[in-house]
């Protein structure tokens, strides 16, 4: 073994064993389902709680695409005990921030504040859980935003549009082929009964895990969260399964026409879920291929061969099997098919030669350090921690991954390669500047 | 009413300063992970870039990172990414910035880089024709972003040719202009030549620091050289202009004039002021054009401060049949904030919520040295941080109505309009028309 990789294993082991002591976790669970993780930092008076719901797009059926993003905007607008946008102004005026995101899978919203907010925050939050109030005006108020929003990112943008057209190319008939925002006509058309019935099913305490980290005391916390949360019932949700997307036997490609200065590509490999270790080798693909300047398509397609401005790529974990994501904005005067050769000339000769020692060595020191640096804060702890508990069904597991990058070894790479980034498996989605 | 404003307790270790060789250094420590970042800032920026080859601050900078000493760009990338580490290089109109973050384990290792970046770059002939070719993609790029282009015009259309108005990445023909001589000279003669602030804060010891500084960089210190940036004209009376892009669903929109230094102590009272007005989800703009008309998805009022006066601007966005009147509307609350006094309660609101969420500014290593380096590269005082947050609590209502008279003036504004034409030049018939391509 290295040095480096000594090194590595003893620093990160040490790291891992002193941070649950320095930042130990403790858990609660209500009578209605609700599972509350709690873990406390005193070195500056900053708080954050994250609640994540089990629902995503994922969850959703054709006529009602969106709605899982068009109901994050509503959570924000009246409840039994707060009326229409006093969540935002009390939580602002107390000394707080709050924002949300939706993905496939899940849903979040957080709050950062101040300590001495807590228990308003938590009031704040238990009431739009168990209570929500749901309006007509806060329901065509939103629409119109979610309208913009998805203007701003997808019809007026160049890689929206890729991403959105790679999606609904890859999968047939899974759920993930919507886009996460909705189609236009769906967003313009959601009912106000749609909205309280989607609430009805996924938001619910059973469905959610909320974790509070920094400046907290625990044991007065669980006792908040007892005061206001005990009192929301426990529903029966929905068990979703989405169609299973049968296997793909051959190239799938687009061609769409948008102005543009430069030629664009995406592409996408259908990839397996959540709980296959292929995932952990597919992540340290993703780390050689694009990230950082010392990255194999980044050295060769952009420095060397002058070809592309900018490349990179996305291994997704999803709940049901998703896709590893290839993007290229090309330099000006070059083209797609120029880059969609390169790519796959590069991605033949790793298949074939596999990868340098060092290499494989940067990937994982690359991913390693990130991990660290992204619990700096309490915030991205919050957000791990949160993420690890659901994902993997247990919050001690959030290390699990880089245990696991460290075994991944020079042959996985190339098995791992040939198994999944190649034509057949392959969906390619090609911008063509103009009209 | 006197309502107390609650500012919290925040005990940040003091910095421990010295002087070695060619850098001013400044540590601060913080136990905690394994990790360490640095910020290291030249001072003399775009703004010191002549007309005609603008973007030769940012040339530079980047290609100090592009191969040093014995090691080629290649070698020099992978060495720092083999340990997780990062190293990243911009330029601001005032200074050129080094920024790194390193686990401590790596720490020598990313200050040995760091002296060869700063004293020993290679500026090899391939690498800068490389990333000549590379920053004219970059340049052609951003055509296929809108809500860039329109920052980039509304820049320009506020300063003219002052060098806040220049791009720093300069321009396809700039760059035409600058030669590898150029940028050996400029790193030479003038960055080499500038005060150089180091601030690093992390898990590392003052005197471990000391002792590699004292190793890697002893050169002497440069003399002084002035920042000679022009003083910013005060814009007089409105600007219209609408820069066309076809094919946009969506107006992109940016109104301000011009604010005041990083030095000027109103910079405070105009950030309070900024953020009552459009800088919350409950502020002014957001309350009037997302929330109650649904115009847009995002709304921000904004103060950037430089060592002369930086903009002041409201940027937002909206299906281009919506423009114009997103865009009466924000000038109608710019004439409110000015000609009427602010409720206490508003303004208590709006403090609270900026002193609240201060200490997250601090939580990181890499934030810390961003604050305590730009407080020490523009002078604040060491008190700056510590009394931050007691200087934000006692703005009062008739501070914001003075900086809002002066700043946010209705009257005197540029207004900048990027879109479609064809949906948009009936409602701007009285603008100036623009094409994307006389900013780029």
């Amino acid at each position: 073994m290295s040095k480096e990789s000594e090194y590595s294993n003893n620093a990160f082991d040490d790291f891992t064993a002193q941070f649950f002591e320095r930042y130990p976790i403790k858990e609660s669970t209500l009578s209605n389902g609700l599972k509350i993780l709690l873990q406390e930092d005193h070195d500056l008076p900053v708080t954050s709680l994250y609640t994540l719901f089990k629902t995503g797009s994922r969850n959703e059926r054709p006529g009602i695409t969106g709605i899982s993003h068009l109901f994050e905007h509503m959570m924000f607008n009246g409840s039994r005990k707060f009326g229409p946008k006093e969540f935002d102004s009390i939580l602002e005026r107390g000394g707080g921030y709050s924002n949300a995101y939706t993905s496939r899978d899940l849903t979040v919203y957080y709050e950062d504040f101040t300590p001495s907010l807590l228990e308003t925050v938590l009031d704040l939050e238990s009431d739009r859980m168990g209570w929500l109030d749901l309006s007509k005006e806060s329901l065509k108020s939103e629409r119109q935003v979610v309208m913009e929003e998805r203007r701003l990112r997808t019809d007026d943008s160049v890689f929206g549009r890729l991403d959105e057209e790679l999606f609904a190319a890859s999968f047939q008939c899974h759920s993930y082929r919507w886009p996460i925002i909705g189609w236009m006509d769906d967003i313009k058309n959601i009912k106000l009964s749609d909205c309280n019935r989607y609430f009805r099913q996924y938001y619910a305490p059973n469905n959610a895990i909320i974790m509070l980290a920094g400046d907290i005391n625990s044991q007065k916390s669980i006792e908040l969260f007892d005061k206001y949360y005990s009192g929301i019932k426990k529903r029966r949700i929905p068990s979703d399964r989405p169609t299973v997307e049968p296997e793909q036997n051959g190239e799938k490609r687009v061609y769409f026409h948008k102005k543009s200065e430069l030629h664009n590509f995406i592409t996408g490999y259908r990839i397996p879920a959540i709980g296959h270790n292929d995932l952990y080798t597919l992540d340290i693909i993703q780390t050689l291929l694009t990230d950082g300047r010392s990255s194999i398509l980044y050295r060769k397609l952009v420095r060397e061969d002058n070809l592309a401005l900018y490349t990179m790529s996305n291994c997704s974990w999803r709940i049901d099997p998703g896709i590893f994501i290839i993007y290229f904005q090309m330099k000006p005067g070059r083209t797609s098919e120029e880059g969609e050769k390169a790519l796959e000339a590069e991605l033949d000769r790793i298949a074939s030669d596999g990868v340098d020692k060092a290499d494989l060595e940067r990937a994982r020191n690359m991913l390693e350090a990130e991990f660290i640096m992204g619990l700096q804060t309490n915030n991205g702890r919050a957000h791990r921690i949160v993420l690890s508990e659901y994902l993997f069904g247990d919050w001690s597991k959030l290390f699990e991954p880089v245990k696991h990058y460290r075994k991944v070894s020079e042959d996985d790479v190339k098995r791992v390669i040939k198994k999944y980034l190649h034509p057949d498996n392959r969906t390619t989605v090609t911008l063509i500047p103009g009209k | 009413m006197n309502q107390e404003i609650s500012i919290p307790e925040i005990n940040l270790p003091d910095s421990e300063k010295f002087n070695t060789g060619i850098l001013e250094t400044a540590v601060i420590r913080r136990t905690g992970l394994p990790v360490v970042a640095f910020r290291l800032v030249i001072k003399g920026g775009a703004s010191g870039d002549p007309d005609d080859k603008a973007g030769m601050h940012r040339l530079t900078a980047k290609l100090l990172q592009l191969g040093s000493a014995d090691l080629n760009a290649d070698d020099f990338a992978l060495k720092i990414e083999s340990t997780g580490g990062s190293v990243s290089v911009h330029t601001t109109y005032d200074a050129v910035v080094i920024n790194g973050q390193f686990l401590t384990r790596d720490l020598e290792m990313g200050f040995e880089l760091l002296a060869g970046m700063l004293l020993e770059p290679r500026f090899d002939e391939i690498e800068f024709t490389r990333q000549l070719a590379k920053t004219s993609g970059d340049i052609a790029s951003i055509a296929d972003e809108p809500q860039q282009v329109c920052g980039v015009a509304h820049n320009r259309n506020l300063y003219g040719s002052h060098p806040y108005g220049r791009r720093i990445i300069g321009y396809k023909k700039s760059l035409d202009n600058i030669t590898r001589n150029d940028v050996i000279e400029l790193h030479g003669n003038s960055l080499l030549n500038s005060p150089i602030q180091l601030t690093v804060a992390g898990d590392v010891e003052t005197e471990w620091v000391r002792d590699r500084i004292e190793k890697l960089f002893s050169i002497p210190p440069g003399t002084t050289v002035s920042q000679n940036t022009p003083e910013v004209e005060r814009i007089n009376g409105i600007r219209n202009i609408l820069v066309e892009r076809e094919e946009l669903t969506q107006a992109h929109i940016r109104i301000g004039g011009t604010g005041c230094s990083k030095q000027n102590p109103d910079l405070i009272p105009l950030k309070v002021a900024s953020t009552l007005f459009g800088g919350s989800f409950t502020s002014r703009l957001n309350e009037e054009i997302r929330v109650k008309r649904g115009l847009t998805y995002g709304i921000n009022s904004s103060v950037a401060a430089y060592h002369r006066d930086g903009p002041v601007q409201v940027v937002t966005f909206t299906k281009s049949e919506s423009a114009s009147e997103a865009v009466e509307i924000i000038l109608s609350e710019m004439r409110k904030l000015a000609d009427k006094p602010v409720d206490s309660d508003e303004l208590h609101g709006t403090k609270q919520y900026m002193i609240g969420l201060f200490p997250f500014s601090l939580e990181t290593n890499r934030r810390i040295a961003q604050q305590v380096s730009d407080s020490r590269f523009y002078g604040l005082g060491d008190d700056y941080i510590s009394g931050y947050c007691r200087k934000i609590a006692d703005v009062t209502p008739a501070d914001i109505q003075r900086v809002a008279e002066q700043y946010f003036s209705s009257d005197n504004a540029v207004v900048t309009v990027l879109g479609d034409a064809a949906k948009l030049s009936n409602s701007f018939s009285s603008a100036s028309i623009r094409k994307i391509d006389e900013y780029i």
